[in-house]
């Protein structure tokens, strides 16, 4: 398989009047052609904003990408012009948002909301558009496709528009999609069903896809590999089956016991992490989860852990091996 | 839509059926009655018969209301009245002013347009700039200047100082299109100052609210380039709220007609309502005020109409 993305040392700050936000800071990793990455941690952890700084859509004030590499289909996206990375972004690279309700324009109908992408970046006519559009509503099971393109967003529920955002992201067929927790908003029920048709139009299209979810179950069953990030850091990368197996870092251990599982008893109580997530503004000294960590050591108080390989596939950035 | 406009209009005329009747009332609520209001100012009344006269020729010797649903029908009927000074007809009146004032209306509003929706766009898109701050500024100034002070001071400079424009007087544009133009430059540039001024705050600010949604990211993150992007995306919904504002100017403008068209000596509608209300001409008087609710009636109505066109969550359901 060959590499598709690589992001290198990847760090985004927020200038805000409170005091600097390093909400994504030093991060690298990769993905390979038709790959799927599960990006993991809790709230404001900095998912969103490394995903928006891959597509350079971070809000300029107060958000910087201040250093780093996003090497996409071999160039690097940071470094291209305003009219290149246009050219890229709902093309080769799409993006799917967390909010279907407010991501979508409320004054515009949802056809020519679809049909803009295609519009943008292929040479075809109005009439093959349509056609490619008209299909895609029905992959993704949108009943009465043609009448719903008239339609505006109010007139849909809210699983029905994040259906149309899927299909609206696949349009252009691109290399990578980015799902930023796009089944949050709806029921659990809509949520299995969305993420197993995310999962079969990507693999049918042979579509990179980045899933980012709070959800660890989530990724367990769609990822190949895991991203956990805390406090703009990765703090444990690897394959979804080897984390799930044997989560190393204490904060992924937390992050288990805090979801249901399917292969454990359901009856066994849930245990969310001790703590809140700490303020990006003021982070702890030293590892920034060891005011939570029920592991730690003298050394995290003042050492930042740097990821290291545990084994094949399998890093972490922590001072202890919690399995002795 | 049909029923959405259907129910907008129903609205209006309900509306205009109270305002009706609260001119009804105001125009009887003047000391004694308005026959005598007008003959302590004009002597030529001042005579118990011809007084009489009057009120007979008015229905004002009717119960009440009688005299409301007379009126009623006849200002239906196009039959206003004549004026207590002039013995013209007073729909003749309105006819003959009613350009005049639509000109200096076309023209104050064609003034804010041309000003305030460049300083809005300009100061949202270079938001905490200098140039956004200069262009707030100016924007403040011009809601806050008073029309009479404005006035004062562009015949000043513009008129007495540098003798460009006519500091007083109206030219038909039938008459010379030219000079029609230099006449009604200053008073509809003084008339659609506030207007301005106005449309660049809110401008800017509900661009600046709109470029800050969901939707618009999802437009970047389509590929789109920022200026297809404002154009197709970020107009119309920031467009909303600005429809709002100028409805209600159209309906302040009246206000400012009025002065403009005493200061600059325009012979429109305004100086005609000033006019009788100095003369206590009660015919006039009532036909202003009815034209003045019809005109915010007419703004609203626009508005309403304007604003279910622009998003479809208000006409569809
Ligand atoms: N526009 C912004 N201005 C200031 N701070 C921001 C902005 N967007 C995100 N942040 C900060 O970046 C951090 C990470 O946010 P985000 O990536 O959205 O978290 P999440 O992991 O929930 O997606 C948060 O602490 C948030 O306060
Ligand atoms: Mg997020």
């Amino acid at each position: 398989m060959s590499k598709l993305l690589e992001v290198k040392n990847l760090s985004t700050h927020f200038f805000t009047d409170d005091g600097l936000v390093k909400a994504v800071d030093n991060i690298s990793y990769s993905l390979n052609e038709g790959e799927t990455l599960g990006l993991v941690g809790e709230s404001g952890c900095g998912k969103s904003v490394n995903a928006l700084s891959l597509l350079r859509l971070i809000p300029n004030p107060p958000g910087k990408i201040v250093s780093g590499k996003v090497i996409f289909e071999d160039q690097n996206l940071l470094t291209l012009s305003e009219d290149d990375i246009c050219r890229i972004r709902g093309n080769r690279m799409a993006m799917i948002f967390q909010e279907p309700m407010t991501s979508l324009n409320p004054v515009m109908t949802i056809g020519r909301q679809l049909m803009e992408p295609m519009e943008i970046h292929r040479q075809m006519t109005r009439g093959e558009i349509q056609e490619r559009c008209l299909d895609l509503l029905k992959r993704v099971h949108i009943p009465e496709a043609p009448t719903r393109m008239n339609a505006y967003p109010h007139q849909f529920s809210g699983g029905m528009l994040q259906r149309a955002m899927i299909a609206m992201g696949l349009t252009c067929n691109p290399r990578l999609v980015i799902a930023d927790e796009p089944t949050t908003a709806l029921d659990v029920t809509i949520q299995a069903q969305l993420l197993e048709l995310m999962k079969d139009l990507t693999r049918e299209f042979g579509t990179a896809l980045i899933i980012i979810t709070h959800n660890l179950g989530i990724v367990a069953r769609y990822a190949d590999r895991v991203n956990v990030m805390y406090a703009g850091r990765i703090v444990e990368k690897s394959t979804a089956m080897d984390l799930y197996k044997n989560p190393r870092h204490p904060y992924t251990i937390g992050l288990m016991a805090s979801v249901p599982r399917l292969d454990q008893d359901m009856k066994k109580k849930l245990k969310p992490i001790e703590g809140q997530p700490p303020d990006l503004i003021h982070l702890p000294s030293g590892c920034s989860f060891h005011p939570r960590c029920s592991y730690r050591v003298e050394r995290c108080l003042n050492e930042t852990p740097e990821l290291k390989t545990v084994n094949e596939n399998h890093e972490i950035a922590c001072w202890v091996d919690v399995r002795t | 839509m049909k029923r959405y406009i259907a129910s907008r209009l129903l609205y209006s005329i309900l509306i205009l059926f109270f305002v009706s009747i609260l001119i009804f009332t105001l125009a009887r609520l003047m000391p004694g009655d308005p026959i005598q209001a007008a003959a302590m100012i004009n002597t030529d009344l001042a005579n118990p018969e011809i007084m009489n006269d009057l009120r007979a020729k008015f229905g004002l010797d009717k119960p009440y209301h009688e005299q409301y649903f007379l009126w009623l029908t006849d200002f239906a009927k196009g039959e206003w009245g004549d004026s207590l000074g002039s013995g013209e007809e007073v729909l003749a009146m309105f006819l003959r002013r009613l350009p005049v004032t639509l000109e200096l209306f076309i023209g104050a509003t064609f003034w804010s347009f041309i000003i305030g929706f460049p300083f809005g766009i300009i100061a949202a898109l270079r938001r905490n700039s200098w140039l956004d701050a200069s262009l707030t500024t100016t924007s403040i100034i011009g809601v806050s200047i008073p029309v009479f002070w404005e006035g004062i001071v562009f015949i000043y400079l513009f008129a007495v100082i540098l003798p460009i424009f006519p500091p007083s007087g109206y030219v038909p544009f039938s008459e010379s299109p030219w000079e029609n133009l230099l006449s009604v430059a200053m008073p509809t540039f003084v008339m659609g100052t506030q207007t301005a001024g106005l449309l660049a705050r809110y401008v800017r600010s509900s661009l600046l609210e709109v470029l800050g949604q969901d939707f618009i990211r999802t437009a970047r993150a389509k590929g789109l380039r920022e200026k297809a992007m404002l154009i197709r995306h970020a107009a119309r919904p920031a467009l909303l709220p600005v429809v709002t504002v100028i409805g209600l100017s159209w309906g302040y403008m009246v206000a400012g007609s009025f002065l403009v068209e005493y200061m600059f000596a325009i012979p429109g509608l305004g100086r005609m309502g000033v006019n009788a209300v100095f003369a206590r001409d009660f015919p006039v008087i009532q036909a202003t005020l009815v034209i003045v609710a019809l005109n915010v009636m007419l703004a609203n109505l626009t508005v309403d109409l304007v604003y279910g066109y622009l998003d479809p969550r208000v006409r569809i359901h």
